[in-house]
């Protein structure tokens, strides 16, 4: 009796109702059912790896492998496994920053010349673009290892005006070594910055006040080199040219010193790297300067501008706007893509982590770190790529 | 006599506008002349020196990995398929001109030129009939016809596309999926990244723009850490 009765009325209640019918009701109880979903896979994978090892103590034991490349850190086979870590991090930043910037450069060069009036070179270009870029990089990089390779032996190496030495263990280039005075000398070179920026702002402000033209960049600049002639010539000569050199030891093996070691495999990596997202940087570059107003170029051209001044003055600075987000992108997949070098042997970091867990066997902490890593490349360079857009983007067209 | 004139007079002007237009022009011509001559040539030089005979003898190797031998076939009808839902494709949707037509064609030869044997001359122009039935059938027939038609069943041709292959190399005590491998596995894998990740990339799309907090979030999170870390990580985590 009080059942059906209860049950009645709160039926119609449903039916009316107010609660169920809600929107803001419907929108809860859907996401409540999502979270479950989540919560339940993340819940069933949480348990999964938690009978692995999660600890990252064993990153701090001996390490026991060697790796061909180290820069900055001293690495041996006796450090701890975080210092290889670090090793192969430090080479990753080595080959993205290089490859970030010949990227840039070729990128921009070959986007200019795509839409230039000659008609051979902008096909030129056009190949360049559709051949390297509907092949894989894998392939590539593969393809420049073996060029590389194929270059001749230590024993008849190629000596290029004495002091450069290219064999197929990589090219020599000459360097420079510090010594006692090379200290004082970077001081002096930091004072001769830090006094130029100053007159620059100096002088820009007083341009401001009183429209007076003072050439500010080209006074900075002198005032920069000066500064920095007087401390080459007043100490003396502060670097020791560190000039490559190969010669056969007492058992009469081949062998080189000196110098800058660019090894094949880095050679390789930089240059799959570099031609392969360099197609890419092309594409938005041209495609930057076609999306603006056909009306600036011939403006300028109007104006009696040469080609040059054309290119620098008016066409860059406003294709840069639309030209930086994307290019952000491809600095992105540059410096993920560099986990290719994996299968060139070249020691970045996730050569160097895959080494270490099949060393050690915990796969999943390793890979945590490798991926916070690559998160903090990523958002570092979107950091600084964002603060240059917003410097570009400042002045409304 | 005039008309060679002519055609003289008009190929000296395309030459001074388009290549020697000023001093620096003409220098940059004759630099990637020397440019793209030298890698020509060198070009040349490696396709008439080079021992292709390591091709030659690994050919089924390439196109076909470890498939068992006597399964060819399905390669083929594979290859058929797809090949037939292209041309349809394009008849429908195209507008190939014959250049277009032409330089599919010479492609297509070099590639059977290098990947086919004596034995399967019968095959590749069996391929080559079809093509040229499909194309000038959806073009001359379907699209005059039955166009609407004929768009929805090929969309739903594309979609079930992956699993008529899987069907057709599974089908009668066929090679287990360990076995699949060379081109044909790159186009299997091909074709199910494509197809799954565009429903994948639209849910998540839709996700990220949604007005729940929730999936807004899980979507986000979802599309950053997997956007964070190189293809090669997660092949090595799966």
């Amino acid at each position: 009796m009080f059942n059906s009765f209860f049950l009645k009325n709160f039926i119609s209640w449903l039916d009316k109702s107010s609660f169920l019918r809600r929107r803001k009701t419907r929108r809860l109880s859907f996401q409540f059912l999502f979270l479950v979903f989540i919560a339940l896979i993340f819940w069933y994978l949480v348990s999964k790896a938690m009978q692995l090892d999660l600890g990252f103590s064993h990153l701090n034991s001996r390490a026991g492998f060697g790796l061909s490349h180290s820069f900055l850190i001293d690495y041996t086979s006796n450090d701890s496994r975080w210092q290889a870590y670090f090793t192969g991090v430090v080479n990753t930043i080595r080959i993205c920053s290089l490859g970030i910037l010949l990227t840039t450069i070729l990128g921009t060069v070959m986007g200019v010349v795509r839409l230039s009036s000659n008609f051979l070179i902008s096909k030129f270009s056009a190949l360049y673009i559709e051949i390297l870029r509907n092949t894989p990089l894998l392939v590539q990089i593969v393809f420049w290892q073996i060029i590389f390779l194929k270059l001749p032996q230590i024993s008849d190496a190629i000596i290029v005006g004495g002091f450069t030495a290219i064999s197929n263990r990589g090219i020599l280039i000459p360097w420079i070594d510090a010594n006692p005075k090379s200290e004082i000398f970077l001081g002096i070179v930091l004072i001769a910055v830090l006094v130029s920026i100053i007159s620059k702002i100096f002088l820009n402000r007083k341009e401001d006040v009183t429209g007076q033209k003072l050439h500010s960049n080209s006074v900075s600049l002198v005032i920069f080199f000066v500064i920095s002639l007087v401390g080459l010539l007043g100490t003396g000569i502060p670097f020791n040219w560190d000039i490559p050199s190969i010669y056969q030891n007492e058992f009469g093996t081949y062998m080189q010193s000196g110098g800058f070691e660019l090894s094949p495999e880095f050679l390789a990596l930089l240059f799959a790297l570099v031609l392969y997202t360099g197609t890419f940087v092309t594409e938005i570059v041209r495609g930057s300067i076609q999306s603006l107003p056909k009306g600036q170029s011939e403006a300028a051209q109007a104006l009696g501008f040469s080609s040059y001044q054309r290119i620098i003055l008016v066409i860059l600075p406003q294709a840069l706007r639309s030209i930086i987000p994307p290019l952000t992108n491809q600095y992105l997949n540059l410096t993920k893509n560099s986990s290719l070098a994996v299968v060139i042997a070249y020691p970045d970091l996730f050569m160097v982590s895959r080494t270490i867990i099949n060393n050690s066997g915990h796969a999943l902490p390793m890979f945590f770190v490798i991926l916070f890593t690559y998160l903090t490349l990523s958002l570092i360079i979107s950091l600084i790529m964002n603060i240059l857009n917003r410097q570009v983007t400042k002045v409304r067209v | 006599m005039r008309l060679i004139e002519g055609i003289i007079r008009d190929g000296f002007f395309w030459l001074r506008e388009n290549l020697f237009k000023s001093f620096f022009n003409s220098f940059m011509t004759l630099l990637s002349v020397v440019l793209v001559g030298y890698l020509f040539y060198g070009f040349l030089g490696f396709l008439v020196n080079a021992d292709w005979t390591v091709v030659e003898v690994n050919r089924r190797l390439l196109l076909l990995g470890r498939l068992p031998i006597g399964n060819e076939i399905r390669g083929w009808s594979i290859l058929w398929l797809s090949l037939s839902l292209i041309c349809i494709s394009m008849g429908i949707w195209g507008s190939l001109n014959v250049k277009d037509i032409l330089i599919v064609f010479v492609i297509s030869l070099i590639t059977f030129f290098i990947f086919g044997t004596l034995d399967s001359i019968y095959l590749i122009l069996i391929t080559y009939f079809l093509a040229f039935i499909a194309y000038s059938f959806s073009t001359y027939f379907l699209r005059k016809k039955y166009l609407e038609i004929s768009k929805k069943f090929l969309i739903f041709g594309w979609i079930f596309i992956i699993p008529i292959f899987i069907f057709i190399l599974l089908i009668g005590n066929g090679p287990s999926p360990t076995l699949w491998g060379g081109f044909l596995l790159n186009i299997i894998l091909a074709s199910v990244a494509i197809i799954a990740g565009f429903p994948l990339g639209l849910f998540l799309g839709l996700g990220r723009a949604s007005s729940f907090p929730v999936i807004k979030l899980a979507s986000t999170l979802y599309i950053e850490v997997i956007r964070g870390a190189p293809l090669v990580a997660w092949l090595l985590l799966a």
